[in-house]
């Protein structure tokens, strides 16, 4: 099993170096060890996060892609659907079989059609659109309806603090 | 956040202390014996302080054994707890319902100490589980020393203990167990009055409560013993990883001195049916509760509260069964059922397939065999059979590979759209009034396919597949068809000045 995820991975790391996505960078953290990714994502335009770059570290188990990886921000960020640990926790990332809230949609879970390049672009589009329904930072979630400039001039001082400004 | 909370919770147990202490002073100046003190304090404000105090101490204590055990909880283990924890009180305050209020204290010690058995038991699956995913270079001797063993061997004698103290574990007892179960069950059968069988619960020496508390604590230990039953399997699977390394690593400086550029040889599948002995040691584990929630129930005169767990545990029997044998039968007939990919099916597909990413027909892969599923994805069989264990669904569009009858569903093949342009097709699917030439003369296709029906209903719209397209879309043609299955063949011309789409009847073809 292991030898597919590795060979798997490697397959995905060309293919990210061969064309990248915009605003999307991830690699193996060292040479011996695929199942530990570093990730770059970068603040989507238009949104609060903009100008941002976001450390991310990306964990695959053993049966990659038969289960999902597992994303951290390091260090994490404000955000409805990341736990104040850092964990994203978005529906694609969700293995087929268990289901925390109880009402996502099977087509809306893991399955091996998803990579790696796909996880951050979902990535991206949840920090433009939160989803405060299946909140994870409960905080968070209540600033982002309630008060949204608030949340919007927290996220822009992170982001700067984040920059070393 | 967390330390306002911290500084909270001091001052809040500082307040509570400082409260107990003046209670039991007030109460022990004001009374003359040690009775009257006792009665004294099971009265008004006294009481609720001290529960207060008794419930705080149980919260440090459990806050002390957890930093012992396991040092910081992870944020998805406290939301484990969390969600469990009040169903698990609620019910066990549901099953002291059942006894006599003179067993207060000890249903309340006993309580506590299976709550605490139960979070921690919640705290060590987890733990497994992250043992498993997070380490994926761990050497089996470093997983067996890990802490993990270590909590799972003390918490499990605990429980045995706890079982021992409940009830004796002798044989004398268990053959009383059985044959006073057998009785009763033959007694059930048999309609006889309920008076002989309430007399039959004295003849095992031991007080219910005991009884059901030793239940708990078992079925408890059984949860243990799945958790170590896993541990082992992916220990198991670790050391055959391991052992494969070091192989592949003979290998490949065998490779290396004769300066070949293969690729890694023979394919490693790990434990290639991991997934369904998992399944069959949460079988055995249920069907050993089942089994036990039985025994001990019966004495206890079948209690509405322990029936719902037979109820629950033959349910997740059968459809752990049922699950089971689905993958067992399916992943048999992967090969047979499913037709094999053959070279003419690349047009519609490109040649990868989606697990391993790996091409799906080449002469290096040959021992890879590729599958057809019924949706018209294409999958290698080994890829397929490692998803299918998961999910049984196509992992690309997720249609059902089998139905419930476990055969082959067949579908038709998707619209590959080799030759028309898909939004071509798409256009072509949809009522044509709301399509984006909305020109097209409704009657002159309702006329020549059916009058009748056209007359009826003059909202029906139909879908034709679309027989061929010009180059730059100005003769679409379209094919017919009516009940009696005659076809007719039908262009539309677009006209480029005006954009208005006409019928010439003299293209209408029969």
């Amino acid at each position: 099993m292991s030898k597919t995820a590795q060979r798997r991975l490697l397959k995905e790391l060309q293919q990210l170096t061969k064309d990248s996505p915009p605003g999307i960078v991830a690699c193996p953290k060292n040479e011996n060890n695929l199942f530990i990714w570093d990730c770059l994502v970068q603040g989507p335009p238009d949104t609060a996060y903009e100008g941002g770059i976001f450390n991310a570290r990306l964990e695959f188990p053993k049966d990659y892609p038969l289960s999902p990886p597992k994303l951290t921000f390091t260090p994490s960020i404000l955000h409805p659907n990341i736990y104040p640990n850092g964990e994203v926790c978005i529906s694609i990332l969700h293995s087929p079989g268990d289901d925390p809230n109880m009402y996502e949609l099977a087509e809306e879970r893991w399955s091996p059609v998803q990579s790696i390049e796909k996880i951050l672009l979902s990535v991206m589009s949840m920090l433009s659109e939160p989803n405060i329904e299946s909140g994870a930072n409960i905080d968070a979630c209540i600033l982002w309806r309630d008060n949204r400039e608030e949340f919007e001039r927290q996220v822009r001082q992170s982001v700067l603090k984040s920059l070393g400004f | 956040m967390l330390q306002t909370r911290r500084s909270q919770l001091i001052a809040f147990t500082a307040i509570i202390y400082v409260l107990t202490i003046s209670c039991i002073i007030n109460s022990a100046i004001k009374s003359t014996s040690f009775l009257h003190l006792s009665l004294k304090l099971n009265q008004g404000f006294n009481v609720m302080i001290i529960t207060i105090f008794i419930l705080l101490n149980a919260l440090l204590l459990w806050k002390f054994l957890n930093f012992l055990l396991f040092k910081e909880l992870r944020l998805i283990e406290q939301e484990h707890i969390m969600e469990r924890l009040p169903f698990t009180i609620i019910n066990f305050i549901f099953i002291s319902t059942m006894f006599n209020e003179k067993f207060f204290i000890t249903m309340a010690f006993y309580g506590f100490i299976l709550l605490y058995m139960k979070i921690f038991y919640w705290i060590l699956k987890d733990r497994l589980e992250f043992l498993i995913q997070s380490n994926t270079n761990y050497s089996v001797s470093r997983f067996i020393f890990s802490k993990f063993y270590l909590n799972l061997i003390i918490l499990s004698t605990i429980n045995l203990q706890l079982i021992k103290t409940c009830i004796p574990l002798n044989y004398e007892f268990l053959k009383k167990l059985y044959l006073n179960s057998t009785s009763i069950l033959q007694s059930l059968i048999n309609y006889s009055s309920p008076s002989s069988t309430h007399a039959s619960n004295f003849n095992l020496g031991v007080n219910p409560i005991y009884l059901m508390l030793a239940m708990e604590f078992a079925i408890l230990l059984i949860n243990f013993i799945n958790l170590f039953l896993h541990s082992i399997l992916s220990l198991y699977e670790i050391y055959k990883s391991n052992q494969y390394d070091q192989l592949n690593a003979i290998i490949e400086d065998i490779e290396d001195e004769n300066d070949d550029d293969d690729d890694t040889p023979a394919d490693f599948n790990g434990l290639e049916n991991k997934f369904i002995y998992e399944k069959i040691i949460d079988l055995f584990t249920r069907s050993l509760m089942t089994m036990i929630h039985i025994s001990l129930a019966l004495p206890l005169n079948l209690p509405m509260i322990v029936l719902k767990d037979i109820i629950w545990d033959l349910i997740s029997l059968y459809q752990n069964c049922k699950i089971l044998f689905q993958i067992l039968k399916n992943n048999k007939n992967l090969d047979s059922k499913l037709p094999d990919m053959i070279p003419e099916d690349l047009q519609d597909s490109d040649n990868v397939c989606i697990v391993c990413m790996d091409d799906l027909l080449s002469e290096e892969h040959k021992k890879k065999k590729a599958k057809r599923l019924p949706c018209g994805h294409f999958l290698h069989l080994s890829c397929l059979k490692n998803w299918m264990e998961r999910s049984q669904t196509c992992p690309i569009c997720r249609l059902p590979v089998f139905d419930e009858s476990g055969n082959v569903k067949e579908s038709e093949r998707p619209a590959t759209a080799a030759d028309a342009d898909v939004d071509v097709d798409v256009a072509a699917a949809q009522p044509p009034s709301t399509s984006s030439s909305p020109s097209i003369p409704h009657s002159p296709i309702q006329e020549t396919l059916e009058p009748e029906e056209a007359s009826i209903d003059n909202n029906t719209w139909y879908s034709f597949p679309i027989t061929h397209i010009n180059k730059d879309k100005s003769v679409i043609s379209f094919e017919l068809r009516d009940d009696k299955e005659s076809s007719e063949t039908v262009q539309l011309i677009r006209e480029t000045k005006t954009e208005n789409v006409i019928i010439p009847d003299d293209h209408i073809h029969t």
